[in-house]
């Protein structure tokens, strides 16, 4: 591991804003009381998982992995597949996640957890 | 020069992530925070072309800012519920937050460099996938020719989860709930995108040309970026468009719920039939090495086939989303 | 000589959507925020397109910047037209010196 500190700044830079997205994903989900925001949150979160993959992916100098004659280096296309299929099957688990919100405003009236949780007041009113 | 140059535009969409992120924490309204996610989305999106993932950038341009945010809208649609967001994070939010990233920065110390073509990540797959791809399913896009057939199995895992989840939204919101006509139609009315005969018009002449350009990305997702996923999404954008311009009615009335679930249930059996059909031609299931004379040939033609399958069911399970989140009355 | 052109056309392009970004954050309502924009959407756009186009190698890409120099002209105009006529019809008025 290198010492000298200079040398990480630009080298570790997008691993840390994927860190500090993470985090920031991680603050949403827990602070917000919106369902809808939580989604969102989650979204954030997950986004700086892709981040984190397609900058491990990357090769100074690369070209992206499309073969050409003319072309040597080429960046990783392993992360690139990974990543790819996951933003499909966060469209869709997003959507599941959606139903189900739309499911508790039909029986709750609300998104909003507090009100859901602290309001004795809201009954649930049961529509099949 | 140029690294210079990606390096510098690579910190200041960084930069407008995080402000995104930030003022997402920070907004109390849901339809500011649905923007900003598609803002954040399109960012994300530029960022990935500068780390070479064109494929990705693709993919994260139709679904993050095109699509999620349609079905964020659609959801938030009646009332837009304004949220009193804390002005400061929460005591255990920040224990929690501050921990973690403390702990993942500290991880990260024993990451290669960016861009350092020695890392360890490049070694072992990636040169034998970027060699010898070309030569053993004949297609340029090392992107697709992973996805579709050295990890084939993986995708056929992922266009199953998609089917699974257009299945259970489907279940959670079923047609027994929607709306009468007459509702529909004063819902249309209250609607401003209906009434406003020039973007109809434009509008209407643009999704032909939509479509088209999905057949392209599916077909020639061979020998640039694109591909089933995208072509898939880009298709159900534009199916979603007309159904936004014209009422869902009228989109019903051209597909029908029925068709959208065959169509969703299609491509996965299509996939799973060509894994099914080099076995029957003696292969092992997915080895599309059978499917012709030459295995380079039925490499290329397995491929075809599956990334189809893939566009047909995305395409569809977008649809079918877009109606069970339109139809619903709240 | 095509270098010199492509890159003057780039900046230039760049320059109106630099402008027009000062005036998404400075000006007063959103209609006049649109206007800022949709010199953003057609002008710059046009200018960076252009300047892609005379750079483009190969057939096939100036073939598709082409078309997305005529998607934009048809589609930006609109673009902004449906996102003030809904501001409109939600109430909002067009900012003016005149108290209302």
């Amino acid at each position: 591991m290198d010492a000298d500190l200079s040398h990480w700044i630009p080298g570790l830079f997008n691993y840390w804003v994927a860190v500090t997205l993470f985090v920031l994903g991680l603050v949403i989900v827990i602070d917000s009381h919106n369902m809808i925001k939580k989604l969102i949150g989650l979204n954030l979160f997950q986004s700086a998982v892709f981040l984190l993959f397609i900058t491990m992916g990357k090769v100074s100098g690369g070209h992206p992995p499309i073969l050409d004659p003319s072309i040597e280096i080429y960046s990783n296309p392993l992360p690139h597949v990974l990543i790819l299929t996951a933003i499909v099957v966060g469209v869709a688990t997003t959507a599941l996640g959606l139903a189900l919100v739309v499911r508790i405003r039909r029986v709750y009236g609300t998104v909003d957890e507090n009100k859901i949780q602290h309001n004795p007041d809201v009954e649930p009113e049961i529509i099949p | 020069m140029i690294d210079m140059i990606n390096i510098g535009m690579d910190i200041g969409l960084l930069g407008v992530l995080l402000a995104c992120a930030l003022l997402i924490l920070r907004s109390g309204s849901l339809l500011a925070i649905i923007l900003l996610s598609a803002a954040y989305s399109l960012s994300i999106c530029a960022l990935f072309v500068i780390l070479d993932a064109v494929d990705v950038a693709f993919t994260e341009a139709a679904v993050g800012a095109g699509i999620s945010t349609v079905l964020m809208l659609a959801v938030i649609r009646r009332q837009d519920e304004s949220l009193h967001a804390p002005r400061w994070p929460s005591a255990i939010s920040v224990v929690t937050g501050l921990g973690l990233g403390l702990l993942l920065i500290v991880g990260t110390l024993d990451m290669s460099m960016y861009g350092n073509p020695l890392a360890p990540v490049h070694l072992h797959l990636a040169p034998r996938f970027i060699g010898q791809s070309g030569a053993e399913t004949g297609i340029p896009n090392v992107v697709t020719s992973v996805l579709a057939s050295y990890r084939g199995y993986d995708t056929l895992g992922e266009v199953v989860v998609i089917f699974a989840a257009g299945l259970s939204v489907l279940l959670l919101l079923p047609s027994a709930n929607t709306e009468t006509g007459e509702e529909h139609e004063d819902r249309q009315r209250r609607a401003w995108i209906a009434d406003n005969p020039i973007l109809k018009a434009a509008l209407l002449r643009v999704i032909p040309l939509v479509l088209l350009f999905a057949l392209y990305v599916q077909f020639h997702g061979d020998y640039g970026p694109g591909g089933g996923f995208q072509a898939g999404v880009i298709f159900g954008a534009g199916v979603i468009t007309f159904g936004l311009l014209c009422g869902l009615g009228k989109l019903l009335a051209i597909l029908s719920e029925r068709w959208v679930s065959i169509g969703m249930a299609a491509g996965v059996l299509l996939y799973a039939g060509t894994g099914v059909a080099a076995m029957w031609r003696g292969g092992n299931f997915l080895d599309y090495s059978t499917l012709a004379e030459t295995p380079t040939a039925g490499q290329h033609t397995g491929i075809l086939l599956i990334e189809l399958g893939v566009g047909i069911t995305v395409a569809f399970t977008m649809i079918s989303l877009f109606i069970c989140f339109s139809r619903g009355r709240d | 000589m095509i270098d010199l052109l492509g890159g003057t056309l780039l900046i230039l392009g760049s320059a109106v959507v630099l402008v027009g970004g000062f005036g998404l954050l400075r000006l007063p309502d959103c209609f006049s925020r649109l206007h800022a924009a949709g010199v953003i959407d057609t002008l710059g756009a046009w200018l960076v397109l252009l300047g892609l186009l005379v750079l483009s190698t190969s057939i096939i890409v100036a073939f598709k910047v082409l078309l997305l120099i005529i998607l934009f002209y048809f589609l930006s105009p609109v673009n902004s037209h449906g996102l003030s006529r809904t501001a409109l019809k939600s109430g909002l008025r067009p900012f003016t010196d005149k108290p209302s």
